[in-house]
């Protein structure tokens, strides 16, 4: 059975993959060809060498990387705490972390989108990595009290009555005991950030240009070639990351 | 030794700092009040209250012209099957996956985590794209279908892409928010619902009396709000509809985007007010979803506990 | 309400402030430039010198967007210390909305320069007055803009009054394939492309009427036209006329949707959608605004090499694009410059050259250019437009201006209402 899931998910996400990849350099490719006719790379090398596309993807990376160190300031005490306390509350936190969740993601981005304007910050990168904290921090916070839940804290007690200070006992004692979680957080928290198109679109006024709101609009009336590169140009950060983070163990949310 | 631990200053100040609620306020600052201030926000503009241009009444008239609008309750009842039918799918097919993985003894592979997250996190709009290259009348599937005869022409597949029914939209939605399900249930799966079902299996309970009376109940906890968050998701999102949706029938979100974005502004209104009903809508199913839970994770004593 | 969402701010402001230390916040530290007259021209180009042009242009079409990047980006750069920023949207009443947003926050300088503009989205910002106006028959370049014609300072039947100055010009045409459709089967008015359409059914569709796809309500508006006996009577709004003839017009669209790709079930929504079903022989035609006709569209791989464009022998609706400067933009002077630069003989034969531009005609009057060397530049782009294009008679005989915008919603709504819904 496992075998099953196994090959029908590889066989989804392969296809997918694989569909866009040869899409990404193909010319002409109609139907019934199932194979193109017809190879370039003239269009998908225009579209990588675009100034756009390097635009959008230094401004994807700002914007999420920040998301992902801002999500990770926040959430990194708020899951100590949690580890360390009992399930209720833990229940009530995680309740109020995820209840944005549970708003219809249209609704959530019309209205984050007035607030930022109200702010006048709207339009801004500034703006866009506020709006993606709100649906970013709750999943920094689960993953991260996954790892820690399992985390002994009485080394940092020994170190800190050894006389380590805070600081020291955070890089040299805990950090390198809970890494891959903590690396797994930041992978996962970034793909968040990576994968917003409306959010970004209405904080950003449409002036905010990641590479996931140039797929959108490819997708919606340009060329089929550049679509599939740009889709790749998506996809391919998180194929990496998710590879990453998957070397983590049971990163899996506790609701 | 919290962050806090080195904080100065009178008694009751460090106290506070060293709380556990100290610790969790910036998180929950940033994701309440951000959410907290759009859904404000959101209200008081369905209720024309703060409107971008004069001349907006305060009431309910947005939500009269929204509900008066000629396809208003096709474009709602679409939007319902969307979200149901993507979310029952997204519930069965993550809680297969929890299952088999467990039903085996033994780790989970690192491929198989591997596929799933990345099937959780393949952006939306990436998705889509691949969907409509895939399953489109002349896309991937047809030309396999044409080379190995089964049609002759485009228009004799079948039609999965903005077609009325949704599926196309519904199969984008549910392939991915499974992967998110299996990935919500898998921590209550693993470290409780394993013992459970390998006791049931023990006392000789047969392989669906596992599944439904032991397995099901013990991850439900983490079932019904994945399926609460599924649902929330698939009604109100924008992109899998706006990318493979036809004209009509259209979802609430793309209706509410397209008021947002008019350049009347006084449709802003609009806007608001169909997110709201979908919000309410949300609301609803939430409290539905939490009676049922109560009476599911209820009669069966967790065995693990 | 107020008090409460002002301190809501303002907490959310000092905990982000607080915990994110700084984050890249984009500065929009532009200069007001209120004081910019057009007339004195070597005061613009001064002011305009280290300046940042904001153009929103819908960013659907690579070609387009190539197209600006290199032919405007590098000459601002070099010859007027100006960086040109190309914002592409997805519709252009995404920019629109963006500066009425700006307005209700009372925000300026606000973010756009410029914009690709016309009917519709121009008289909405015509009327929330917030275009600079008066200035685009003041650029020195004006004079070789034909401003007399009423094509040009008429956009949609609204007057211009120099708020906004041409950039290029688009005519409605039809593509098909040589080796699908024989030329002299090709439908040439809407009565026989109806007969076409059911005599070969489910090969013709069009696009969807609505916002940000012109091209789909132009193709209903054609329609209008000739149901109701030319399109003159249209540049001026007349309810009484719309309402004794619009029946007419649904009438004629519910018996072609049945014959209609999909039997009329759903259209495409953009170029690209019909350029694919066309391509993936789906359907039999798809269109094209451009003068060169289909030719950018082969290089592109989006159409087949056979496909050519043609036009119905009557009412195929031609009119000019152009750009307008909105009243908050920050760098007024650059965006004056860069209208100014469009207008440039050498881009404008630029545009219309297949090889390089994308394929959308001259906004000036070529008789107008007095320079011989700029003159045969541009006559010898207008004969490079390949075989593909449709020939320059069928145009010039088929061409009709576009009706009065008053319509382009009471078709749209018309259509969804009277079309889709049934």
């Amino acid at each position: 059975m496992r075998v099953a899931v196994r090959s029908t998910l590889s066989m989804m996400l392969g296809l997918a993959v694989g569909v866009l990849a040869v899409a990404a350099v193909s010319f002409r490719w109609v139907f019934p060809q199932v194979v193109p006719d017809e190879f370039s790379v003239a269009i998908a090398a225009r579209t990588l060498r675009s100034p756009a596309t390097g635009a959008a993807l230094g401004t994807g990376i700002i914007v999420s990387v920040s998301v992902t160190l801002i999500a990770l300031a926040l959430a990194w005490p708020a899951a100590r705490a949690m580890a360390r306390t009992s399930g209720r509350w833990r229940g009530i936190v995680f309740a109020v972390l995820f209840l944005p969740s549970i708003l219809p993601p249209v609704g959530l981005a019309m209205g984050l989108d007035v607030a930022l304007l109200n702010l006048g910050v709207d339009g801004s990168r500034f703006a866009v990595i506020l709006a993606h904290l709100v649906p970013a921090v709750p999943y920094a916070v689960a993953v991260l009290t996954a790892t820690l839940v399992r985390y002994d804290d009485r080394l940092d007690l020994q170190a800190a009555t050894l006389g380590a200070s805070p600081l020291q006992v955070l890089r040299h004692v805990t950090l390198p005991q809970v890494r891959s979680g903590v690396v797994a957080a930041a992978a996962l928290t970034f793909v968040v950030s990576w994968s917003q198109y409306l959010l970004t679109l209405l904080a950003g006024s449409g002036r905010v240009i990641t590479p996931t709101v140039l797929l959108f609009n490819a997708a919606s009336g340009g060329n089929p070639v550049t679509t599939a590169t740009l889709a790749l140009v998506v996809i391919v950060p998180v194929l990496v990351l998710v590879s990453v983070a998957a070397g983590a163990p049971d990163q899996g949310v506790p609701v | 030794m919290t962050p806090s631990a080195g904080i100065v200053g009178p008694a009751w100040v460090r106290r506070v700092a060293r709380s556990p609620i100290a610790a969790v306020a910036p998180a929950i600052v940033v994701v309440g009040l951000g959410a907290g201030y759009a859904l404000v926000e959101g209200l008081g503009a369905s209720f024309g209250i703060g409107a971008p241009v004069a001349g907006v009444p305060i009431g309910l008239d947005a939500y009269r012209r929204v509900i008066a609008s000629p396809t208003f309750w096709e474009s709602g009842l679409f939007s319902m099957w969307v979200a149901v039918a993507s979310t029952v799918l997204a519930v069965a097919g993550g809680t297969l996956i929890s299952w088999w993985w467990i039903s085996r003894p033994g780790r989970i592979r690192r491929i198989d985590m591997w596929l799933v997250h990345l099937s959780v996190s393949i952006p939306h709009v990436a998705w889509a794209v691949a969907f409509v290259a895939v399953l489109s009348q002349s896309g991937f599937a047809a030309r396999v279908a044409a080379v190995v005869g089964l049609i002759d022409r485009p228009d004799q597949f079948p039609v999965l892409i903005a077609d009325r029914a949704g599926l196309g939209i519904i199969a984008t939605i549910a392939t991915k928010e499974l992967a998110f399900v299996a990935l919500v249930t898998l921590p209550l799966a693993t470290r409780r619902a394993r013992d459970a079902v390998t006791a049931a299996a023990t006392l000789g309970a047969s392989h669906s009396q596992r599944l439904r009376f032991v397995f099901i109940p013990t991850i439900a906890p983490a079932l019904l709000p994945a399926a609460a968050a599924v649902f929330a998701f698939a009604l109100g999102s924008y992109e899998a509809p706006a990318l493979l949706g036809g004209q009509r029938p259209r979802t609430l979100s793309i209706v509410a985007l397209e008021h947002f974005r008019a350049s009347d502004l006084t449709r802003r209104a609009d806007a608001f007010a169909v997110s709201t009903l979908i919000g309410a809508v949300i609301v609803l199913m939430v409290a539905l979803l939490w009676f049922v839970g109560r009476r599911v994770s209820r009669p069966t004593p967790r065995a693990a506990r | 309400m107020k008090p409460f969402r002002r301190l809501a701010a303002a907490i959310v402001a000092v905990t982000v402030v607080a915990t994110a230390c700084s984050t890249g916040s984009e500065t929009t530290a532009a200069t007001t430039n209120k004081g910019v007259d057009v007339t004195d021209w070597s005061g613009v180009l001064k002011a305009a010198h280290g300046q940042t042009v904001r153009w929103y242009a819908y960013g659907g079409s690579d070609a387009i967007n190539r197209f600006i990047d290199e032919t405007y980006g590098p000459p601002l750069k070099a010859k007027y210390d100006i960086t040109l920023e190309r914002v592409p949207v997805a519709d252009t009443v995404d920019a629109v909305n963006q500066v009425l947003t700006e307005k209700k926050a009372n925000k300026n300088p606000g973010a756009v320069d410029l914009i690709w503009i016309n009917g519709e989205n121009f008289k909405s910002l015509k009327s929330a007055d917030m275009l600079y106006s008066g200035w685009a028959q003041k650029l020195p370049n004006a004079k070789l803009v034909n401003w007399d014609d009423p094509a040009v300072n008429k956009d949609f039947g609204v007057p211009v009054n120099g708020a906004e100055s041409p950039w290029a010009s688009a005519q409605f045409q039809l593509v098909y394939d040589t080796t699908r459709t024989k030329q002299a089967e090709l439908p040439r008015s809407y009565a026989r492309l109806k007969d076409w359409a059911c005599a070969h059914p489910g090969r013709f569709t069009y696009i969807a009427p609505g916002p940000g796809a012109f091209q789909g309500t132009r193709f209903v508006k054609q329609a209008l036209f000739e149901l109701s006996g030319g399109a003159k009577q249209w540049t001026t709004f007349n309810q009484g006329r719309w309402d004794s003839q619009q029946d007419k017009l649904w009438t004629y669209f519910n018996e072609l949707k049945p014959c209609l790709w999909r039997n009329g079930e759903t259209y495409p929504k953009d170029e690209s959608e019909l350029h694919k079903l066309f391509a993936n022989n789906e359907v039999d035609f798809t269109i094209t605004q451009a003068i060169v006709g289909p030719g950018s569209l082969i290089d592109e791989g989006l159409v087949p090499k056979t496909a050519k464009a043609f036009t119905f022998d009557a009412n195929s609706i031609g009119d000019y694009s152009y750009v307008a400067i909105p009243s908050n933009a920050p760098d007024h002077a650059a965006a004056l410059v860069l209208a100014n630069l469009i207008l440039d003989p050498g881009r404008q034969a630029l545009q219309i050259d297949p090889a390089k531009g994308f394929g959308l005609g001259y906004a000036i009057d070529t008789s107008r250019v007095t320079d011989t060397a700029e003159r045969s530049a541009l006559d010898l782009a207008a004969t490079k437009r390949g075989p593909a294009a449709a020939p320059i008679d069928e145009l010039n005989r088929s061409r009709v201006p576009d009706a009065a915008v008053e319509y382009q919603d009471l078709v749209e709504s018309g259509w969804r209402t009277h079309v889709l819904g049934t």
